[in-house]
């Protein structure tokens, strides 16, 4: 008996290494996880800075719902490239004067489109501010074209060929997959968040870089606020920093106006620091800076400026994103803007 | 693989049940398999390095054994050379040509002789160390070769010790990989509870210390006096309880699997003299210098001089050992010119009677380590005065910014269980399971509340 123990706990572990490093197996058991059991999955239930540090007080579940409206005759075919801060989260009924929304998500593999010539096409490349840096990376745009056609894709990052024998041959994800795999359980939370709980209370240390406002209201990414990061609200640029970014914003719109787009606009999305807590350092007025550098040709669609004057409640508490506030916001200013024009 | 990683936590609760699932003459194949699996985790194509050293050195060992006098010692040679020219060629190659081209500028000829970019092959200083061991034990006929190729594979390879030790020889480690003693359910608890007293060293104190001691190294200039009194103590405790706490972790792992590995610690900061800190501080390294180069090279005998030269020359090899960095030379020569200085003016005693007395010895010990600490982490000898003349020179104030009293708290007090309870954890009657249980519940919930578990890598894992 005791050796089958052995043999079943062995026999465990090894399914638990090898599925935890099969990638497409992980892909399928996450999607199955959210999809079918959402009551048993922490990062679903929660904001994802809430899923990073656990610490309990910030839960912030209130659904604010999207205005609507009804369907209309329009010439007008409105394409999105976005991150995270517009996936899943609007539709065609949420804008006014549309015929069709094309949405292309940055982090995905992109899709094929093919605006019709007889309308309206209007492109919005729709980027967070700390996201902005990533364009930078790539030392390219990152949505880039195909010739032969104007299709909406994403260019694939080159990654460096080093063979498996020098990098390595596991899944670089594998130490993740094993934690979602073990302890990504909504019964484990009361465990993580009273760790959470004694180490910021009595340690004043927040894990998995997150930051907590100074009016103790708000979890924020610390990448967003830490002086030393590039993508933060106080970093201290250059004094011409700006200048690259508006030679390759310029750029994206010079190469999508030759495939046929009747207007291309670029909107930076703040990071929630600008708003809910820009004294707790020295603001680097980066959104500021782009908006008004004198060589941008780009149009933006500009949400900074309501998004300060606003006393809404417009970023979840727990999480990296707005809430429906300000998303409305956004999506009221791209009606009011472009769309209504 | 990392020792502080869920990775290393699933794969030796598999290889745990199937090592004990398995029949006896199966466990030693096994095992290597496993430690096949733990090292190709890192880099994969470093495992031919593995694989000729293993058949060279087992080979040669059978040579020495059967052949004749004047042979023998050829084979010890061709044996050695390999090992030290492996060595030598990934680890001080880059080294000694930055040497050489900087000896000729003197000269003004620019040499520039071309730079190789080559990574270190993990935990390569110890493996070959312990295959030397090997090697010179069989030659000097202390011990029998192995003949059996898996069985030596698994001491060079055997994975709690594959990386970072402790050094093992093979009179201790070769007669355990038959495996063939009965399962001791109390060596398996003390294993249990070495395991997770390692992981508590360096998740609870080295890992909640690196951030103060990065954040000084990272701009020394920017840094007062107290702060760097701060950082250059904290280094001290965070570079040890991040390499004894390997080393537990190491042992504890290889005692749950029925093998009992040489101890590498011995609570050093309680030294009362550097001959007695060279006793208890990473003692399987200490003690291979010892044997294979300082003995025979004389130390032990002839008069002062001899002494001096052979002290000092075996423990600027010792710095060497770490990297090939001048700071690593400096740091073993302020060793041993301080050990030198101990035996001249016989200051090393054996135990001081008065407890203020061997309190300050500590103190003196303590602090003196802890300057030569400075040169092991600086990037260079010149950033090395720079901080020992910050120590001095009474700039600025000491404000840890972003720490807040509740951690150093925290930290000083598990600093303090460590320096007073270390011993008695690892000499813990693990047979009385009433004491055994909540002793290991209390580590286990210490290490998950106050433990930081971003599997930082061990400080270790470069040399």
């Amino acid at each position: 008996m005791r050796k089958v123990l052995l043999y079943i706990g062995a026999a465990f572990g090894i399914f638990l290494l090898s599925s935890s490093d099969n990638k497409s197996l992980m892909e399928w058991w996450a999607d199955f996880r959210v999809d079918k059991l959402q009551w048993y999955f922490t990062s679903v239930r929660h904001g994802d800075l809430f899923s990073n540090c656990f610490l309990p007080g910030f839960t912030d579940t209130a659904y604010i719902p999207m205005k609507k409206y009804p369907e209309e005759q329009s010439n007008t075919d409105l394409y999105i490239i976005h991150d995270s801060y517009l996936a899943d989260k609007v539709g065609k009924e949420n804008f006014k004067n549309i015929d069709k929304l094309f949405m292309s998500d940055l982090r995905g593999q992109g899709r094929t489109v093919h605006p019709d010539t007889n309308k309206r096409n209007i492109l919005i490349l729709e980027l967070a501010e700390r996201s902005i840096w990533r364009i930078l990376d790539t030392n390219s745009l990152y949505v880039t074209f195909r010739q032969g056609g104007v299709p909406i894709s994403r260019r694939k990052i080159e990654s460096k060929n080093e063979s498996w024998l020098i990098s390595g041959w596991l899944n670089p994800n594998l130490e993740k997959n094993l934690e979602f795999n073990l302890f990504d359980y909504e019964l484990l939370i009361p465990l993580k968040s009273a760790k959470a709980w004694m180490n910021y209370y009595g340690l004043g240390k927040v894990s998995g870089d997150v930051q907590v406002s100074r009016s103790g209201k708000y979890l924020l990414l610390d990448e967003t606020v830490n002086p030393q990061s590039v993508s933060s609200s106080f970093y201290p640029h250059a004094p011409d920093w700006a200048t690259f970014f508006i030679s390759k914003f310029n750029r994206f719109r010079d190469i999508y106006l030759k495939e046929g787009f009747d207007e291309v606009y670029f909107s930076i999305i703040p990071n929630p620091a600008d708003i809910v807590d820009p004294g707790r350092g020295t603001y680097n007025n980066a959104i500021i800076d782009l908006e008004s550098h004198p060589q941008r040709t780009i149009p933006f669609i500009d949400v900074f400026n309501t998004f300060k004057s606003t006393r809404k409640h417009i970023f979840l508490r727990d999480d990296t994103h707005w809430n429906g506030n300000g998303l409305q916001i956004w999506v009221d200013e791209v009606n009011r803007s472009i769309l209504l024009r | 693989m990392l020792f502080n990683s869920l990775h290393f936590l699933v794969f030796f609760g598999a290889v745990l049940c199937l090592f004990y699932a398995l029949p006896i003459k199966y466990r030693a194949g096994f095992l290597l398999i496993a430690s096949i699996y733990f090292y190709s985790v890192l880099i994969p194509i470093y495992l031919l390095i593995l694989a000729f050293i293993i058949l060279l050195d087992f080979c040669m060992a059978l040579l020495i054994y059967k052949s004749g006098t004047p042979h023998r010692k050829v084979y010890l040679w061709v044996s050695l050379s390999s090992n030290l020219g492996i060595l030598c060629f990934f680890k001080y190659y880059n080294f000694f040509l930055s040497n050489i081209n900087a000896a000729l500028n003197v000269f003004d000829i620019s040499a520039n002789l071309p730079f190789l970019e080559i990574l270190l092959p993990i935990g390569l200083s110890f493996h070959t160390f312990q295959a030397m061991a090997y090697i010179i034990e069989v030659y000097k006929s202390n011990y029998a070769p192995e003949r059996n190729l898996i069985r030596y594979s698994l001491y060079v390879m055997f994975f709690p010790q594959l990386v970072a030790g402790p050094i093992e020889r093979p009179k201790n480690l070769l007669p355990q990989l038959r495996f063939d003693s009965a399962f001791s359910t109390v060596q398996f608890r003390r294993g249990m509870l070495l395991v997770f007293w390692g992981l508590l060293k360096k998740s609870v104190i080295a890992d909640r210390l690196a951030p103060i001691v990065d954040q000084f190294y990272s701009n020394i200039w920017a840094h007062g006096t107290g702060q760097a009194w701060i950082a250059i103590i904290a280094y001290s405790f965070q570079i040890y309880c991040d390499f004894s706490g390997y080393s537990d972790i190491a042992i504890g792992t290889a005692g749950m699997l029925g093998v009992q590995l040489s101890e590498n610690f011995k609570n050093p900061y309680l030294s009362t003299s550097l001959t007695e800190f060279w006793r208890r501080w990473h003692i399987t390294l200490s003690g291979w210098f010892r044997d294979y180069i300082y003995i025979p090279l004389g130390g032990k005998k002839n008069g002062n001089l001899k002494f001096i030269v052979v002290t000092l020359f075996v423990f600027a090899l010792s710095g060497l050992w770490h990297g090939a960095k001048n700071t690593f030379i400096v740091w073993g020569l302020i060793h041993g010119i301080f050990l030198v200085l101990e035996k001249l003016s016989g200051s090393a005693p054996s135990l001081p009677h008065h407890p203020l007395e061997k309190l300050t010895r500590i103190l003196y010990v303590f602090f003196i380590s802890t300057f030569a600490w400075v040169f092991f982490r600086s990037s260079s000898v010149e950033e090395a005065v720079f901080i020992i003349k910050k120590l001095f020179s009474l700039q600025g104030t000491a404000s840890p910014s972003h720490y807040l009293i509740g951690e150093y708290i925290l930290i000083l007090g598990v600093i303090a269980l460590l320096l007073a309870g270390e011993k008695g954890i690892k000499n813990f009657p693990a047979q009385y399971r009433k004491k055994f249980y909540p002793v290991l519940f209390a580590i286990v919930l210490t290490s998950y509340f106050f433990g930081i578990f971003h599997s930082k890598t061990f400080i270790y894992f470069q040399f």
